[in-house]
């Protein structure tokens, strides 16, 4: 879907040898060192995002549905530490229930994803040479089509809704998933343990499920989580535009495109969900690069 | 060069056939009888039957879907898209009429970027861990977290609200330009900033460097006739795709500043429900970015001998 995803990696392998070897003896103790400051603070500021969306809701004064007719657009105070917007609804609490639309969206996007990236792997090398060869050819197609235009035109065309926009994020951006998919399967396919498993007599979908899927499940999550930043930010855009989320529910995308009617006055509405996306998404890149680096220490 | 060439065409078109399936199954979708539509928006208000039939027949829409495509796509291949469902134009006239601008747009952002981008990504690779390289990585993890279209709203309230500097709406004036060209740049710095970073970084590893410093070139000769040179060819795959990416996915940013170009007509369509110039701006996408591909594909081929041989 973004740029960054069809970027090869590039390796510096010469360069990592500069490491001195007492260092990396004293290193070797965990390779979860190589997450990195930065990855650790990003971790804790999700973990933090995770409670306040789950949890903040629940525990503010204001519910985000509600109407104050005595406070319409008011700018920050004591009792509305981030204002209220033109129907008198406090910002704040929008943001913490916006939070947790916002997260679950790309959740259910990433899992979703993988789910169908996965399958369609599985399928093309389940089913023999000629199969791979043309799942193997749409898959190269369907990557070099523009995934978010594809899915603006789904979104539109199955009506706006949430539902909809997640399920036409979806549909477009498997491809990439399930090119990843395809080469962790083909690598797993020649280990002594699926072998092992076929020999003992389990079927198919069997070793698949039970044997070869706890074998890929970190390099799954390390792409999900790679991933995960470019999705908050398409679905953002497209609920922006107003083809997620409807009013009156909130979802920071959905905020900002209600907040642009009045922000030459009143920007601060427009200002705290954009902030809260770019928070987000900066914590989920650096996890992610964090990750990328204890799973492959070669792509730093 | 021409066996490579020919793979990269057929390539392309395996690609095109991928796209008009998923475009004809897009106007396959689409809810309500196009046929009805069509007519009232040619000017007739609620049309007789018999024109609805008549119309039917006209659009082939009683036929099994696989004919239905093969109709459709022998139109598409002569550059008939159908027509918008609100102004009864032609598709294909809409885009026309609009991707100038969106291309001067995306000219104008790439250049940008790229001017931004490679002195900071060289400077970075070179001072590798140091202030340069930590101001770098700040750029692309900013660059690559805020949404373009905030951006664009936070760029509006300070010069075009608060200054009066610029237009806050975008148009194809210098001053006009100015605004949407930086918030596209943004993202673009942040990911050609990282891959000249990295590209530059590769290079520098390789012996041959370590041979023309031995020989006694100079630290300016090593860098510009040895090291950079060998940075153009993944530079160039990414800038193609950024330029593909530029054209066919500016359509918040568009919307955002008014832009007159083909996202913000897509956009438009897509709130008002004109499905045919929705999936229009699928097609057009398509196209864009296949033919970018192809291009980047024989340019880099013609800079490296080493490709063609694949």
């Amino acid at each position: 879907m973004s740029i960054a995803m069809r970027i090869p990696a590039v390796s510096h392998a010469p360069i990592e040898r500069e490491v001195a070897p007492e260092q990396s003896e004293r290193k070797r103790r965990s390779r979860w060192h190589r997450l990195g400051w930065t990855g650790f603070e990003a971790l804790g500021v999700l973990i933090l995002l995770a409670v306040v969306a789950l949890a903040g809701p629940e525990l503010w004064r204001w519910g985000a549905l509600e109407q104050h007719m005595d406070a319409l657009l008011q700018n920050p105070s004591a009792a509305h530490p981030l204002g209220t917007d033109e129907f008198g609804r406090d910002i704040l609490a929008r943001l913490l229930l916006g939070a947790r639309w916002s997260l679950a969206g790309a959740a259910v996007i990433c899992g979703g994803t993988s789910l169908l990236g996965f399958f369609i792997a599985a399928l093309a090398l389940s089913g023999g040479g000629k199969t791979d060869a043309i799942i193997g050819r749409i898959i190269e197609a369907m990557m070099a089509l523009p995934g978010l235009v594809t899915a603006l035109a789904f979104a539109s065309i199955l009506g706006a809704s949430f539902v909809n926009l997640l399920f036409a994020l979806i549909i477009t951006s498997w491809p990439w998933y399930a090119r990843t998919y395809r080469a962790l399967l083909l690598k797993e396919r020649s280990a002594l343990y699926v072998e092992s498993a076929v020999a003992a007599g389990a079927g198919h979908w069997r070793v698949l499920l039970r044997h070869v899927l706890p074998n890929i499940i970190g390099p799954a999550a390390v792409l999900a989580t790679a991933n995960f930043g470019a999705v908050i930010l398409n679905l953002a855009g497209l609920s922006f535009l107003g083809l997620g989320m409807q009013p009156p529910t909130p979802e920071w995308g959905e905020m900002i495109n209600e907040a642009a009617r009045y922000f030459e006055d009143y920007p601060w509405q427009m200002i705290a969900p954009g902030l809260c996306i770019a928070a987000t998404v900066l914590s989920i890149n650096l996890l992610g690069d964090g990750l990328r680096d204890v799973a492959d220490p070669r792509t730093r | 060069m021409m066996a490579y060439l020919l793979q990269r065409v057929l390539g392309a078109l395996s690609v095109l056939l991928v796209l008009s399936v998923v475009a004809f199954g897009l106007y396959a979708l689409t809810p309500g009888d196009p046929a009805v539509v069509l007519l009232e928006a040619s000017g007739i208000h609620s049309p007789p039957r018999e024109a609805i039939v008549a119309k039917r027949a006209e659009l082939h829409l009683d036929d099994p879907l696989p004919v239905q495509y093969i109709n459709w796509l022998a139109g598409a291949v002569h550059g008939d898209f159908g027509r918008s469902f609100r102004s009864y134009t032609p598709v294909a006239e809409l885009y026309l009429s609009r991707i100038g601008a969106t291309a001067l747009l995306a000219c104008v952002s790439t250049v940008l970027s790229l001017f931004l981008a490679l002195p900071l990504g060289i400077l970075a690779a070179y001072h590798r861990g140091r202030i340069a390289d930590r101001l770098a990585q700040i750029v692309v993890a900013l660059g690559g977290s805020m949404p373009g279209f905030w951006i664009g709203l936070l760029l509006i309230l300070l010069f075009a609200v608060q200054l009066r500097w610029l237009p806050a709406f975008g148009s194809p004036t210098p001053s006009g330009i100015v605004l949407p060209a930086i918030v596209l740049a943004v993202a673009n710095i942040a990911v050609l900033t990282r891959l000249t970073r990295s590209s530059v970084l590769d290079v520098l590893s390789q012996e041959f460097v370590m041979v023309a410093h031995a020989k006694g070139l100079s630290g300016r000769a090593v860098t510009f006739r040895h090291v950079l040179r060998n940075t153009y060819i993944p530079l160039l795959t990414v800038l193609g795709l950024v330029f593909a990416n530029l054209m066919v996915g500016t359509a918040v940013v568009e919307y955002v500043f008014s832009w007159p170009g083909i996202g913000r007509l897509a956009v438009d369509s897509a709130l008002l429900r004109d499905q045919p110039v929705v999936v229009g701006f699928t097609i057009a996408g398509g196209l864009i970015f296949t033919t970018m591909n192809l291009l980047v594909d024989v340019g880099i081929a013609t800079l490296d001998p080493r490709v063609r041989s694949l």
